[in-house]
């Protein structure tokens, strides 16, 4: 009796082992969702939105040009252009060589043409159904807008390419001429724009954010027009008799969101500084038209860490900071109040050193958006005043050293945020002061701690846009009156007739967007960059105390890696990788 | 924490209390035979120096200088004989004193029995390659990690340690090159942790299958298998108490700038950069004198040695029906901070019970478990070691030396506040490991040497982490003012993070097993066996902020910010089917087939079975009539050779789903927080495992009555079906990766050797081995674009190449002046304008006069491993006297600590150097860039910026990084004395005492001494905890 209990004990078991069924190995994680349960949920569509809006390559605060977007690598745009250089040399010693700030966004590309492909024949209302395909082509444009900056014409590809084993040569692909892709992204805003409704919350688009793009876009195709070159049959440049066309619809689709209303300039408050200041934080701003929002602590940037000062009692507590330095040539090109030329006068008339009782009356007649963009040597922050000082000059023997903790007469020589000392201070004697988010407490402040929102699409641009079209166009008074809301909003003369000339539209753009991505395309797509970069460098402001009256005088000195652009670096150099899959891609001039 | 540590100290001594209760219930509990005897050879020689010892202990006696011994044991237990060069023989002690015990000259070894797949074999018909060690030499020295007890001791089994920071049991292990084995503890699966977290005094033996020998295992068995067998009790009760006190040192570690050297090196940098130096002459000569201080943060926040010391307490024995092992062991590693507020404790039991339910159907109930508490300041060990080797001499630890501020430091990382709970807070992981495994084996009565065995295992591992970051403030006091101001808030604000990680397995099993001898000479065994294996996990973590860190409670802080997410650790199926059969013919002719059928869950239906099949055989040609007793000195010789297809899953998760991932990466919506979707792409539903083919040929000779043992393999491992896309032939446009297939494949080769030689002079016994290792291996076919000319096939191929070129520039020299720099060809990119003397000249390749990466070259080898490992173990025994040492070590490998922040260069960031870079070229006189330059070993200091830096030219990969990492290692030595019988036989109660004291790692030498160890990889940019070495005193004691 016993013995057959075991026996069938034994033979139960074995057999609950053995034929436990194949079926066990049926096991798969969960956080794995079919693409059949996507496109019948609504949130589920939102999550896909989420992922597209992620990709979209906005040159954020979480944007390094050589190592990619969303990463907490420092911001580096302005430190490619005349605007600053980076405190430390260390990132690269250039500002490229036309192989790093590549963007090939085909996955991308991939993921919104599947949506498009796929949302017609989803089940929700058709209302519903054009507006996220309306916000699918804005993204589709924007994508390629992003490749078409950078490369020049690029293959359009606009539905889901599948590998079947046999059809690799239908898969490679020549590239699209630049015209041809400049008028898709037109053609695909003006769809965009006629699906999307006229309101949206700012995070996502609307009818006015397509509009936005086109009017940028089209600005870049009539640049390139004008003044570029048509290279390897068009694939690069634009036939110089298409650029009124371009300018045209930049101008149209500019005067189009002009014409909506929805939108205005941020000024809220008498002080032109503190409103400049307020219009890059106040996440109410009536003057943005899209902006790419954060959240801590699951999606927050780096901003305020990486361009703070330096240590003390401004610093963020992990160190790092100062790594966007503006140059004095851009403190110099803002003018003064009266628009008067704005170079400082560091020196009187006979070349000897002027002495400021104050050294901030230094900046004292300047255009109100330098102290809003910049912080300025002994300008305050958060009640700090930032000592930035090079030296001290005691009965004309200048005194200088390399280190903070040195001391002449019981006093600093240097300041505690520069000149001298070399680590992780401004080289230039300036930091930045765009975007910086006062309210937050320097010892919380480190990687992806900050949340102010990036201004993707603003208004001012919106105006300068229209302002350059319309100058470009022959409509001067157009472009008086575009521009000259952008300066009265800055507190500085507005500019007569005669005064609006293409370099003043220009000039315009620089300051006003002193600090944001703009300036290195804007560069670019004026042909001008290879002129004006020919191992060029760039000029440090050095305070000296005097110190019998405790006033100050200035000198200055050039510091920096020098910049060359060469002209090859207009358009990005095409990955060899990617020719080696597609041999029918060309390579751009000069790789 | 001091509370803690006190806490603990209480506890261990409410420990040794009730060892001492225990000690003394037990002894008046044990009916001892005290029992003396005579040993002689089988020339009737008396034989000394036979180690005595009560079987399922280490404990016992030496016979003396005229083969005598005396010995205490309790009636029904046994006695194992043990000597170098003698057969082993066990008696079971029973009502009798007086003994005549003759040893018999051993043919070494052959009788032993091997532990290999589902079951054991003799030693003399093993065909496949498997080697095997015991418990016993395992435990000749003390190191917290198993696994590290395991160097050099077997061939082709290489360990590579990489860190000594306790609790991290961070240490490669693989089996001649191949990957990451398959761990099998008691006959479950199970992981290397596991391993090298098992107590080294439970292992009875390690097996280790290199070879086809492995296939039975399937689709896990094509790195090779390590079978771990515990212990098992058998006569009378014994018990065993065993204890280790000892101190660990650095091993390797480098030395930091003083103030001094720093300054210099940072004036130095400067002036090459053309800047103003920072440090005065003046300076500079008061930092030298010592009038301005010189802070060296190693020495400040390290102590020389740190405490370590080991418990063990084991009973075992057994009854006519049940046998027993039960045993706990502590391990404590207080670490080498001074805040004493890192280190690891370490609890493990186990209790294997094996009982006979009936004559025929025995029960085996296998448990053991473990708790490991690893704790450490809220800082890990990397960025402390960071902060050591880089925060500035110049600066002291408090501000203005006033204890009561802290300095502010680059980074905010001051070492003093890191390394230190009590102001930086901490992290305590909790490591929990239970293992259960039930078993009944049926002899089936009818059916003579017919077995049934089910067996069922369940283990769960779980971890609980608890990380409490504490805000610091850090202040800097100014001068002028005489105020101190907070200009740093480190790990602002105060949070905390717990996670837990709780991931189970089970396996069952049901297998049949047939041995069946015939007259004629035939012997047959057959094996069919039924398996499933299933892992899952899941984990789960939460965090808040702290606005008052009074309580270290997550229920103490802000909901605001707070954080809980949770992951799944991807679930796992495995399903077998084996079958073997082993064969031979008067132990002379030996043939084993083996299959398995096996599933893995990885993979999509239809490709998720494989057979895998192996077959081996062995001639014993000593055994043929034409050789047997014709050559004297030859005792025995076995010719082997296997063959088999082994599997691997390891490689591929689920590749073979479509769809998304969710969640994805997220995105802010007007203010809400939205989680997006993953794009997985293309997939592969074909996707299946790597298909290895292993082939192993050997022989395994003994010599001169068996005082030398010989071993040699050959082997080849040809895999198929690795990884590769076809990535590179779709184009970009598309949008999507195609996905892996099974498309590329390699070839593994080596050999190994072993040699083992016993013998004595007069009572002096002593045996030396050896053993070595060769392994590489090459790419064959790899799927990758077609180059488009010869230089970018040869810099760019690598199919058919070896995997592990290294590739670089060859450095000619380092340029002497500036006329050479002149006229040499341009590295700079800059005409050579910021090239100066002391700089690295590479090999212009192809004469363009450009160095670029046109000119690399294969330069050395970038395995982490040595390819060549040996490893060589002497002992002695003289009367009571014994020692044991190691040697290990590896060769033909080269280590590269390019990119490492510290170990490339000093003053990155401005931050300190390791002293090793004060040997560079620079100016005579510091100041006068116009001086003559005197040469070094490194280029001249530039202001370094981390991993980029203004002279990167010196810092691309060459053979002047490329360091010789080959090394030998006195790894251990021990030295024991057991004491005579006649002085324990007097305590009435002790039935064996022995003392000894080791060491591990004790000697290294190794082309990169006094720079980093050379098993330090440079991973984490090298800053590792050191590798430690030890010294013990311990005590064995049998009662």
């Amino acid at each position: 009796m016993k013995k057959k209990i075991i026996y069938i004990m034994l033979a139960v078991v074995s057999s609950l082992i053995v034929f436990s069924c194949k079926k066990d190995l049926n096991v798969a994680p969960q956080n794995i969702i079919q693409n059949s349960a996507v496109f019948a949920n609504e949130s589920a569509i939102t999550a896909y939105f989420a992922s597209l809006y992620n990709e979209l390559p906005i040159e954020d605060f979480d944007f390094h040009p050589y190592v990619g977007f969303n990463v907490s690598a420092q911001y580096y745009m302005p430190n490619l252009t005349d605007e600053s250089i980076n405190c430390l040399n260390d990132d690269r010693q250039d500002i490229g060589s036309g192989i790093s700030l590549g963007w090939w966004g085909y996955t991308s590309v991939r993921n919104v043409n599947q949506f498009i492909a796929q949302i017609p024949s989803a089940n929700f209302t058709q209302q519903q159904k054009n507006q996220w395909l309306g916000e699918a082509k804005f993204i589709l444009a924007y994508y390629y807008f992003a490749m078409v900056k950078r490369y020049g014409g690029v293959p359009l590809i606009t539905t889901v390419e599948n590998y079947t084993g046999s059809n690799l040569s239908d898969l490679q692909v020549p590239r699209n001429t630049e015209k041809d892709c400049y008028d898709f992204i037109a053609k695909t805003c003006d769809e965009a724009s006629a699906l999307l409704p006229a309101t949206s919350d700012g995070s996502r688009a609307n009818k006015y954010t397509a509009f936005s793009l086109k009017s940028r876009a089209m600005l870049y195709a009539a640049s390139e027009a004008e003044y570029g070159s048509v290279q390897l049959n068009g694939l690069v440049g634009i036939e110089s008799s298409e650029a009124q066309g371009y300018w045209q619809k930049a101008y149209d689709a500019a005067d189009s969101v002009m014409a909506s209303g929805k939108y205005v300039l941020y000024n809220s408050g008498s002080d032109k500084t503190t409103n400049f200041t307020n219009a890059f934080i106040d996440a109410a701003s009536k003057e943005n038209i899209f902006v790419k929002e954060y959240q801590y602590p699951a999606k927050a940037h780096s901003w305020d860490l990486w361009v703070l000062p330096h240590g003390g009692v401004i610093g963020p507590s992990s160190g790092y900071g100062s790594r966007i330095n503006p140059t004095l040539e851009l403190v110099n090109s803002y003018e003064n109040i009266d628009g008067t030329d704005g170079t400082l006068k560091l020196n009187d008339a006979n070349g000897n050193p002027i002495v400021y009782s104050n050294p901030s009356d230094v900046f004292a007649t300047k255009d109100p958006r330098l102290n809003a963009t910049i912080m300025l040597p002994f300008s305050t922050w958060k009640g700090t005043t930032l000592e930035i000082r090079a030296g001290i000059i005691d009965n004309g023997q200048t005194i200088t050293s390399g280190n903070y903790n040195d001391l002449y007469n019981n006093q600093h020589i240097i300041g505690q945020w520069g000149i001298g000392g070399g680590g992780e201070i401004s080289q230039t004697g300036f930091y930045v002061r765009k975007y910086l988010q006062p309210a937050t407490d320097h010892t919380l402040i480190g990687n992806y701690t900050s949340t102010q929102s990036f201004i993707e699409f603003r208004y001012a641009e919106i105006l300068l846009n229209y302002a350059e079209a319309a100058v470009e166009l022959g409509k001067t008074s157009d472009a008086m009156t575009a521009v000259n809301l952008v300066r009265d909003r800055a507190g500085i003369k507005e500019l007569t007739a005669a005064e609006v000339t293409r370099d003043r539209i220009r000039h315009e753009r620089l300051v006003e967007f002193a600090i944001e991505p703009n300036r290195y395309w804007d560069l670019k797509r004026w042909h001008i960059y290879d002129k004006e970069f020919i191992n060029r460098q760039f000029t440090a402001l050095l305070p000296y105390e005097v110190l019998a009256t405790g006033g100050y005088e200035f000198k200055t000195k050039k510091v920096g890696y020098p910049k060359t652009f060469t002209t090859n670096m207009y358009y990005e150099r095409i990955d060899p990788g990617q020719i080696s899959t597609d041999p029918k891609l060309v390579q751009n001039p000069g790789y | 924490m001091e509370q803690t540590y006190f806490k603990c100290k209480y506890y261990l001594k409410y420990f040794a209390l009730l060892f001492v209760f225990l000690l003394f219930v037990l002894t008046v509990n044990a009916q001892d035979q005290k029992i003396s005897g005579i040993i002689t050879d089988g020339q009737g020689k008396t034989v000394p120096g036979i180690s005595i010892t009560l079987k399922g202990t280490t404990n016992g006696t030496v016979s003396d200088g005229n083969g005598y011994f005396t010995i205490s044991a309790p009636i029904g237990s046994t006695l194992s004989f043990t000597s170098i060069g003698y057969e082993k023989k066990e008696i079971t002690v029973a009502n009798k004193s007086d003994l005549h015990i003759v040893l018999t000259a051993a043919a070494n070894g052959l009788d032993e029995v091997v532990v290999v797949a589902y079951g054991t074999q003799k030693k003399a018909t093993v065909t496949g390659a498997v080697v095997q060690v015991s418990g016993q030499e395992i435990t000749t020295s003390t190191n917290a990690n198993t696994v590290n007890l395991l160097a050099g001791k077997l061939p082709g089994l290489r360990v590579a340690q990489t860190t000594g920071e306790p609790g991290d049991y961070a240490t490669n292990l693989d089996i001649r090159g191949l990957g990451s084995p398959l761990v099998v503890i008691d006959g479950v699966p199970r992981s290397a942790i596991d391993l090298s977290r098992l107590n080294p005094n439970d292992i009875d033996n390690i097996s280790v299958l290199k070879d086809a020998s492995a296939a039975v295992y399937g689709v896990r068995s094509g790195n090779g298998v390590i079978l771990v067998t515990t212990k098992q009790g058998s006569g009378k009760p014994v018990f065993n108490y065993s204890a280790t006190y000892g101190v660990a040192q650095q091993a390797n570690s480098p030395q930091i700038l003083n103030s001094y050297q720093f300054a210099t090196l940072t004036d130095e940098s400067y002036i090459n950069a053309g800047a103003t130096p920072p440090y005065s002459a003046q300076q500079l000569q008061q930092y030298q004198s010592g009038a301005l201080p010189s802070t060296n943060w190693l020495n400040l926040v390290l102590r020389k040695s740190s405490p370590e010391q080991q418990h063990n307490i084991s009973a075992s024995g057994s009854s006519d029906k049940t046998k027993y092992f039960l045993s706990f062991g502590y391990y404590e590693d207080g670490g080498i901070y001074k805040s004493g507020d890192i280190g690891d404790k370490k609890y493990n039991f186990r209790s294997n019970i094996t009982t006979n339910l009936t004559k025929d159907l025995q029960v085996e109930m296998l448990i053991s478990g473990l708790k490991d508490d690893k704790y450490q300041p809220g800082e890990g060990v990397e960025a402390i070691y960071q902060a050591l080797w880089s925060e500035p001499p110049t600066l002291t630890p408090f501000a203005n030396n006033n204890s009561g501020y802290l300095q502010m430091m680059p980074d905010g990382t001051n070492p003093v506040s890191i390394t230190n709970s009590s102001y930086s807070g901490y992290a305590d992981v909790d490591y929990k490991n239970f293992n259960g495994t039930i078993d009944l084996n049926y002899k089936v009565p009818s059916v003579p040497g017919l077995q049934a065995k089910i067996l069922y295992s369940y283990n769960d591992t779980y971890y609980f982490t608890k990380n409490w970051i504490k805000e610091v403030d850090l202040y800097d006091y100014d001068a002028p003012t005489n105020s101190y101001s907070v200009t740093g808030s480190r790990n602002a604000p105060t949070t905390l993070s717990q996670s837990y990680t709780d991931i189970n397995s089970s396996t069952a099993q049901a297998s049949l097993q047939y041995d069946k001898s015939f007259i004629s000479g035939h012997n047959i065994k057959v094996l069919l066996l039924a398996e499933e294996d299933k892992s899952s996990g899941l984990a789960f973590n939460g965090s808040r902020q702290f606005s008052l860190d009074a309580v270290d409670q997550l229920y103490a802080g802000n909901t605001l910010n707070q954080q809980i997410n949770s992951s799944e650790i991807d679930p796992s199926v495995n399903q077998g089917i084996v079958g073997r059969v082993n064969y031979d013919y008067n132990g002379k002719y030996l043939l084993e087939g083996s299959f398995r059928e096996d599933g893995s869950s990885k993979f999509a239906v239809g490709h998720r079975w494989g057979f895998f099949p192996a077959i081996s055989g062995g001639w014993r040609i000593s055994d043929e009539p034409f050789l047997k007793d014709k050559i004297s000195f030859l005792n025995d010789l076995k010719i082997r050779a296997s063959y088999g297809i082994l599997g691997d899953d390891a490689s591929s998760n689920y590749q073979y789903l479509s769809g998304y991932n969710y969640p994805g990466e997220n995105y802010v919506f007007n203010g809400t927080l939205v989680n997006g979707l993953g794009f997985r792409g293309l997939t592969n539903e074909n996707l299946t495992w790597y298909k290895n083919h292993m082939l192993n040929i050997g022989f395994d000779a003994t010599l001169f009555t068996g005082k030398l043992a010989v071993t040699a393999d050959v082997f080849s491992r040809k895999r198929d079906g690795l990884l590769g896309t076809l990535l590179l032939s779709l184009p970009g446009t598309v949008g999507a990766a195609l996905p892996q297939e099974n498309l590329n494949s390699d070839l593994t080769r080596g050999l190994e050797a072993s040699v083992t030689f016993k013998d004595h002079i007069g009572d002096v016994r002593y045996s030396i081995g050896g053993n070595i290792a060769f392994t590489r291996t090459k790419n064959e076919y790899i799927e990758q674009a077609g180059a488009t000319n010869s230089l970018s096939n040869y810099l760019g191929n690598s199919a058919n190449r070896y995997n592990d070129i290294y590739w670089g520039y060859k450095v000619i020299g380092q340029f002497q002046n500036e006329a050479e720099i002149k006229s040499s060809p341009v590295e700079d990119g800059n005409g050579n304008r910021s090239v100066l003397p002391g700089d690295l000249k590479y090999q212009d390749v192809n004469h363009d006069g450009v160095i670029d990466g046109n000119d690399l070259q294969p330069i050395g080898k970038n395995a982490n491993t040595p390819e060549i490992t040996f490893g060589s173990t002497i002992n002695i025994q003289y009367k009571g006297f014994d020692l044991n040492a190691l040697f290990q070590g590896g060769a033909d490998a080269t280590v590269s600590y390019l990119n490492t922040i510290a170990l490339d260069g000093p003053l990155a960031w401005g931050r300190n150097g390791l002293t090793a870079f004060m040997d560079r070229w620079h100016h005579q006189d510091l100041f006068d860039p116009n001086s003559p330059w005197v040469p070094g070993k490194y280029p001249t200091t530039r202001t370094k910026s981390g991993t980029t830096n203004p002279d990167y030219w010196n810092y691309q990969p060459s053979d002047f990084w490329l360091k010789n990492a080959s090394y030998v290692r006195l790894k251990s030595l021990e030295l024991g004395y057991t004491l005579p019988s006649s002085i324990i036989g007097k305590t009435g109660f002790i039935r064996s005492l022995r003392v000894y004291v080791n060491g591990f790692d004790l000697f290294t030498w190794s082309g990169l001494n006094n720079f980093i160890d050379p098993e330090h990889t440079s991973a984490v940019y090298g800053m590792q905890y050191p590798i430690m070495k030890n010294y013990n005193l311990g005590v064995n004691l049998t009662f």
